[in-house]
């Protein structure tokens, strides 16, 4: 396979969409406040509003204002150093407020699921007429009470972020455990927080709708019904609410590592010549708001898991001089490769590395699960990016490139913090390439590796985990 | 945590182990002790790598405490 044929990531975006009224709809918040209603009070009290959000050093790395290397030098915790004048939106996307998605997640509905109450037909109508990818667009739907009667009494209720009820939700065909109103919300988050990075995904490359030929879903989301409960192609439902109408599309699913899986099919499609211009999308994952919130509330912190990342990624075919997606060395988790962290990262980094004849130091920057420690770490659940990066790190040890002594050093030099939210596949690798792109285009950067692994024993139809990885280079 | 717990009992009195003390002698398994016990190879193929990631010597610290505090 020759280098110029090789396919390039021609332009990344990555949002981020403020919900504090959905954190009750996440699976945790929701089973802990039907088993205790007195801790709604509490929850409500910790959420933050959409100031602190936008403020928050790691969202704003998350859409490109700073760069995720740069969260080492600023005061932690973070939360409570709050950035100023922090802009809503950056270079790779936006930090949407709740107002717009609750208007989104109308346009997004085409059942007639989602009711809003006539002040948040308002209020969302106002969020949006003013919102550059929307303004123009008709928004008649969002203003409008549903045709069909649904949501009513029985639907789920919205909140706000201030705790009061903005509408209801509905559910799909009666008795389907597979399209209860939860469910539905669900789905119905994903499709529209994923459209809005794939809109602006459209605008930073300067590509016309049109010439989208293909679309790679990555989301973890389960779409279908009781017949086929993760049917899927929620990746054609995207196309459509954006404009793709010339294109088509399907869900690629492995956990947390669809990204990265995805990437990888997106650019053999490019480099076999079926398509040309390939999506790779994932929405957020409402049901992880609030994971860690048991966490949280016993430290008293605001919960940080308010916000529902998407991203997406263009792959086409390169000019020379692309940064180049090298589909030679795929790194892959394969059946039996075995589940210690050496053999994950043997399949994962010696192998593909080796292959390309390059040492762990001689990649630039690793980007591995990149999930925000002030999540996890107050939960029990490490620093993750740490913990992959002292492993890569040890490999490099193992493999005679440093000395033990040199692993801080070499966290800080190939690595980075965790700058994005505990969406499952959204922390996944891949919200660094966005921050990449331009350095690999401008050669301060020569060489980016992107690793994701995925829990697949969670699904219990296998004790295996997954694990996938590419690297991202400039051509010499 | 973990030590503590089937050592001297459940510290956060959540679990079935709260107030119940097994006095197990709990070892971590980079620990000299049990690292010279194992399987060379083994043990390179499923620890190694996670043996040099991680900050040993404070796991050691911390372990330790928990054995010589319980007389374990």
């Amino acid at each position: 396979m020759s280098g110029e044929s090789l396919p390039t990531a021609a332009a990344v975006s990555c949002s981020l969409v403020h919900a504090p009224g959905l954190v009750r709809n996440g699976s945790k918040p929701s089973r802990e406040l039907a088993r205790d209603a007195a801790l709604g009070e509490r929850l409500q009290a910790a959420l933050r509003g959409y100031g602190d959000a936008v403020a928050y050093a790691p969202n704003q790395a998350f859409i490109g204002n700073i760069t995720p290397e740069s969260l080492w030098d600023r005061p932690q915790p973070w939360w409570s150093s709050p950035m100023p004048g922090a802009k809503a939106q950056g270079p790779y996307g936006e930090i949407l407020g709740e107002d717009a998605f609750f208007g989104l997640l109308r346009l997004a509905d085409d059942f007639d699921l989602v009711h809003l109450t006539p002040s948040m037909r308002e209020r969302a109508l106002a969020a949006l007429r003013g919102h550059p990818l929307f303004g123009s667009r008709d928004l008649s739907k969002v203003g409008a009470e549903p045709a069909t009667p649904g949501g009513g009494e029985d639907g789920l209720p919205l909140h706000d972020g201030a705790g009061a009820v903005v509408g209801r939700v509905g559910g799909g065909y009666d008795q389907d455990q597979s399209q209860t109103p939860d469910i539905l919300l669900e789905n119905l988050a994903a499709k529209a927080s994923g459209t809005l990075a794939l809109l602006h995904l459209l605008k930073q490359a300067g590509l016309d709708p049109l010439a989208v030929d293909y679309l790679l879903g990555c989301g973890e989301e389960a779409v279908g019904d009781r017949y086929q409960r993760g049917g899927g192609a929620l990746a054609k439902a995207m196309a459509e609410m954006a404009g793709c109408t010339h294109s088509t599309g399907s869900d690629v699913k492995a956990f947390c590592c669809a990204p990265v899986h995805a990437l990888v099919v997106a650019g053999a499609l490019v480099r076999s010549g079926v398509y040309k211009n390939v999506v790779v999308v994932g929405g957020g994952s409402l049901a992880k708001l609030g994971m860690k919130m048991g966490g949280h509330l016993a430290k008293n912190l605001p919960i940080i898991e308010d916000c529902l990342g998407a991203m997406a990624v263009l792959v086409r075919a390169g000019k020379p001089g692309d940064p180049r997606i090298r589909l030679d060395a795929v790194g892959r988790h394969l059946v039996s490769s075995g589940g210690s962290a050496g053999q994950i990262y043997d399949a994962l980094v010696t192998r593909p590395l080796t292959q390309l004849g390059l040492k762990i130091v001689d990649v630039d920057r690793y980007a591995v699960e990149l999930h925000n420690p002030e999540i996890t770490v107050p939960a029990a659940s490490g620093d993750v990016p740490r913990t992959n990066y002292r492993t890569l790190g040890s490999l490099a040890v193992q493999r005679g490139e440093i000395t033990k002594a040199d692993l801080d050093a070499f966290v800080r030099e190939h690595g980075m913090p965790g700058f994005a939210p505990t969406q499952g596949h959204i922390p996944a690798a891949l919200p660094y390439l966005a921050h990449a792109l331009p350095r690999l285009r401008d050669g301060s950067m020569k060489r980016a590796f992107f690793i994701a692994k995925g829990s697949l024993f969670l699904g219990k139809m296998t004790n295996l985990a997954d694990g996938m990885s590419v690297m991202v280079d400039r051509p010499d | 945590m973990m030590a503590e717990t089937v050592t001297a009992g459940d510290p956060t009195y959540t679990g079935p182990l709260s107030g119940v003390s097994l006095g197990l002698p709990v070892f971590h398994v980079t620990e000299p002790e049990v690292k010279e016990a194992s399987d060379a190879a083994t043990y390179k193929d499923q620890i190694e790598l996670a043996e040099i990631a991680m900050d040993t010597d404070d796991i050691w610290k911390v372990v330790r405490k928990v054995r010589e505090k319980s007389g374990a």
